[in-house]
């Protein structure tokens, strides 16, 4: 009796022993530690792709329904004011101006690191299907809840030089509107384009500019309006006004800025004795639609200004690289 | 043994490989790795890098209790779902505590919830990377290349409850097995080893068996090689009794140092029956490589030109003193080195037996090792003060070519006060013909000038005089006696003592000739 307790014992030690040399899964694994990655792009490409995506696609909705209802959801900013204009004068004109068009592959995507919002992308387009210029589309996220809207585009001018860019892998860094070490802060830069619009070689910033394209049509426009005011013994007058706190800066790799900016313009023109002022345009015209002309005629107009604003010391102009001008209102005074 | 210790091993092998195999099988860790945990409230959140803490890629699963509730999974970045959640309550699943089993906390966001009508819906947020929502059981995997990747996961309720698991599956796993495999090769190797050679009894094992090998006489014992090499490094590391600086042949040494240290070892040196204590080193000095104009200089005073003949030979010494001092020339090296051996016998002596044993003991040593008290001989008065500031080459090569002779520059030499030692010693000399008359001579001296001061009788006998009446044997090669090996020298000691006493015969020969032709 006793052996055989004995060797029961035995046994169940031994089956312990055993247990020992039996196979675990081995030692539990870790999280990495240094797993904070700050410095990363907020979004990848295909995040920046998919949400350029989603936001044509609500575009190119209104564009084909020709409404704007829904529009606020992907548009934001002057983009959202144009657009609401363009696709207002596509009803009474039924087709869309081919400017509108905006091309939805990408050629460059400059994507920030920042944490915070708001958040911004830029995002060079290719040339449209027609050959028009690239379009430089911005995209905005103001908040974590909210998404990412097409805050502006500007059409790049023929031959711009944009600055360079950190590769969207790696992320580049968003600027301020009062970012120092440049030519100019972003925000004075704006007012003083705004300014050399208004005044053009007259105005005590023209230096600071280069030429572009932008202010030669606009001065030639004036001055084919003011051709004909004058023979109408009208005046005409343009007033332009940098909108408060609608910029959005990113930082190139040379040290300068990008800035793209909202720049409000009215055009005063107002007939002589006796005459009405008329829309000067089609686009005008469809604003006005069935209003009843006076001999005052003022037009609000939304600009959005692409310019680049060189790093301090560099002997550079502040360059005006791409521009959308768009007439948002039409009113006889 | 042979039966005992092989038989284990054979078993031990044995059971490696059964192990090994068990370990490569049934027990084999699994690849597949789901580690669940339960989470209540509306969000949860995993930390960086438990996504890919097992394997880059993980399937993460979200049960919800009730069916109804719609439940979404995002993954995103850190700072995106920060964002998303500011301000509000989430679970965190920080990493495992074993293999099934998610570890979390509880945290609460900075910042403010933004108003929720503003707000998209979670699913249709453009930070996600990939988000996928449904009702019940919802997966979503992940290929997280880089470990910032989180999950973000929305129950759309606080109240409501999910179990959260992520399902890895190993691409690398533990192998147990293979040290098992290696431990049971060890063994089967030693188990063929103890069973074959080790088993063998021990002469077997042995290339010449039976008899040991007869041993060498004149091979010495390890004892016997450990205790000589061991007398020797304790002989070279004693502490030195003298401790005077050991400057023989440093220029301005004071030479009496020399002396000293013969006089130390003067007993053992002049001991006929040379016991160990023998080897202890007599004091060799090179008067090749000795400045002994500054010996000199030092010695004498400034005020007493030197002219700088160092090495001359003792045989010229006697000549010289043969012909400046004929009554001393007949001074027999028998009765010195007799007197030498008994007077250094004693132990302790007072200052002017000192110089006197001294001037013996320099008669009767090598004349290589005293050089600068035959320097004494040429001291002159009458030598101009520039002889003094010879350089030391110069003085070297001049001592060089007078090895044979003595010159006296000026012609008159001074020994004047010498002369009056001599003559007290003349008085004796004729009466210490013999060893014991020496010896007795030697006695008196010391007896007359004990009580005196040792530098009134250096100043009473000069020791140009006490050398001239030396004798000394042929020039030594200063090159042969310059290697210090005392048995070298004790056995030239014993071969020197042994042919002198035909030298003095000759050297009193040669002596009475040069006095004839004088």
């Amino acid at each position: 009796m006793t052996s055989r307790i004995t060797k029961a014992v035995t046994a169940v030690l031994a089956a312990a022993c055993l247990m020992t040399f039996a196979g675990c899964e081995g030692q539990v694994p870790h999280p990495a530690a240094s797993a904070e990655h700050t410095d990363k792009p907020d979004v990848t490409e295909a995040q920046e792709r998919r949400i350029r995506a989603n936001i044509l696609k609500v575009v190119n909705a209104a564009n084909e329904a020709k409404s704007v209802d829904g529009l606020d959801a992907r548009m934001s900013g002057p983009e959202l004011a144009i657009r609401t204009s363009e696709i207002t004068i596509a009803q009474s004109t039924g087709s869309l101006d081919a400017k509108t068009n905006i091309p939805s592959k990408m050629t460059q995507a400059v994507i920030p690191t920042d944490s915070g919002w708001p958040r911004s992308i830029f995002t060079i387009t290719t040339t449209t299907s027609d050959q028009q210029s690239q379009r430089l589309l911005v995209m905005v996220q103001d908040s974590a809840r909210s998404n990412y809207k097409l805050w502006g585009v500007a059409r790049l001018f023929q031959g711009a030089k944009l600055p360079k860019f950190a590769i969207a892998s790696i992320g580049a860094q968003m600027g301020t509107a009062n970012d120092t070490g440049l030519v100019m802060t972003p925000r004075k830069a704006v007012e003083a384009y705004a300014d050399v619009l208004q005044n053009g070689a007259d105005s005590k910033y023209a230096s600071k500019f280069a030429d572009d394209y932008f202010r030669q049509e606009l001065a030639k426009l004036s001055q084919t309006v003011q051709e004909g005011m004058e023979r109408n013994a009208g005046t005409q007058q343009q007033t332009f006004q940098a909108a408060d706190g609608q910029i959005k800066v990113m930082r190139s790799s040379d040290g300068g800025d990008l800035v793209v900016a909202q720049i409000n313009s009215e055009w005063t023109r107002q007939a002589g004795e006796g005459r009405e002022s008329q829309p000067a345009s089609d686009s005008e015209k469809a604003l006005f639609g069935n209003g009843t002309a006076t001999s005052t005629m003022k037009v609000t107009y939304v600009n959005v200004i692409a310019m680049y604003v060189p790093p301090a010391g560099s002997h550079q102009k502040i360059t005006a690289v791409g521009a959308e001008r768009q007439p948002v209102k039409v009113e006889a005074l | 043994m042979r039966g005992i210790v092989a038989p284990v091993f054979g078993l031990l092998a044995v059971a490696c490989v059964v192990f090994g195999t068990l370990n490569a099988t049934i027990w084999r860790p699994s690849s597949e790795i789901a580690a669940s945990v339960n989470v209540s409230g509306r969000y949860a959140m995993t930390d960086p890098g438990v996504l890919s803490m097992v394997a880059e890629r993980s399937t993460l699963v979200v049960h919800a209790k009730s069916s109804k509730t719609r439940v979404c999974i995002a993954l995103s970045t850190r700072k995106d779902a920060a964002g998303w959640l500011a301000g509000s309550t989430y679970t965190r699943i920080t990493g495992m505590s074993d293999w099934q089993t998610l570890t979390t906390s509880s945290q609460k966001t900075a910042g403010s919830a933004t108003a929720q009508d503003s707000s998209v819906e979670f699913e249709s947020s453009d930070m996600w990377r990939s988000v996928k929502c449904g009702t019940g059981n919802v997966s979503l995997t992940s290929r997280a290349t880089s470990s910032d990747v989180i999950a973000l996961i929305d129950t759309g309720s606080n109240s409501s409850r999910t179990s959260v698991t992520i399902h890895w599956v190993r691409e690398k796993l533990p192998d147990f097995a293979t040290p098992f495999y290696f431990i049971a090769g060890l063994l089967a190797l030693m188990t063929v080893l103890s069973a074959s050679v080790f088993a063998m009894p021990d002469v077997k094992r042995r290339k010449t068996p039976g008899k040991p090998k007869p041993k060498d006489p004149d091979e010495i014992s390890f004892s016997e090689a450990f205790a000589g090499s061991w007398s020797i490094i304790k002989r070279t590391f004693t502490p030195r009794k003298s401790n005077k600086p050991r400057k023989r042949h440093a220029p301005g040494a004071p030479a009496q140092s020399a002396f000293d240290r013969q006089n130390n070892h003067g007993e053992d040196v002049s001991s006929p029956d040379g016991n160990g204590s023998v080897a202890a080193e007599p004091v060799v000095v090179d008067p090749m490589s000795r400045n002994l104009v500054a010996d000199m200089q030092q010695r004498t005073g400034a005020d007493q030109p030197v002219l700088s003949v160092a090495a001359v030979q003792d045989s010229s010494v006697e000549r010289a003193q043969a012909t400046e001092n004929p009554p001393v020339a007949g001074v027999s090296a028998t009765s010195d080195e007799a007197g030498e051996t008994s007077h250094h016998r004693h132990g302790r002596h007072s200052g002017a037996e000192h110089k006197v044993e001294d001037d013996r003991h320099e008669a009767s040593a090598p004349v290589a090792f005293q050089p600068h008290h035959h320097s004494r001989h040429a001291r002159h008065e009458g030598q101009p003060q520039a002889a003094q500031e010879q350089p030391k080459d110069v003085a070297h090569s001049y001592a060089s070519l007078h090895v044979d002779q003595v010159w006296y520059p000026g012609g008159e030499i001074d020994f004047g006060s010498a002369g009056q030692f001599e003559q007290g010693e003349v008085t004796e000399q004729p009466q210490s013909e013999g060893i014991q008359a020496s010896d007795a001579a030697q006695r008196h001296e010391a007896e007359n000038h004990a009580p005196g001061d040792t530098s009134d009788a250096d100043e009473s006998h000069p020791t140009a005089l006490r050398h001239a009446r030396t004798n000394a044997p042929a020039p030594v090669n200063a090159e042969a006696t310059s290697v210090i090996d005392p048995k070298e020298l004790q056995a030239y000691f014993a071969r020197w003592a042994s042919q002198q006493e035909t030298t003095d015969q000759d050297d009193s020969d040669d002596d009475n000739h040069e006095e004839s032709k004088e």
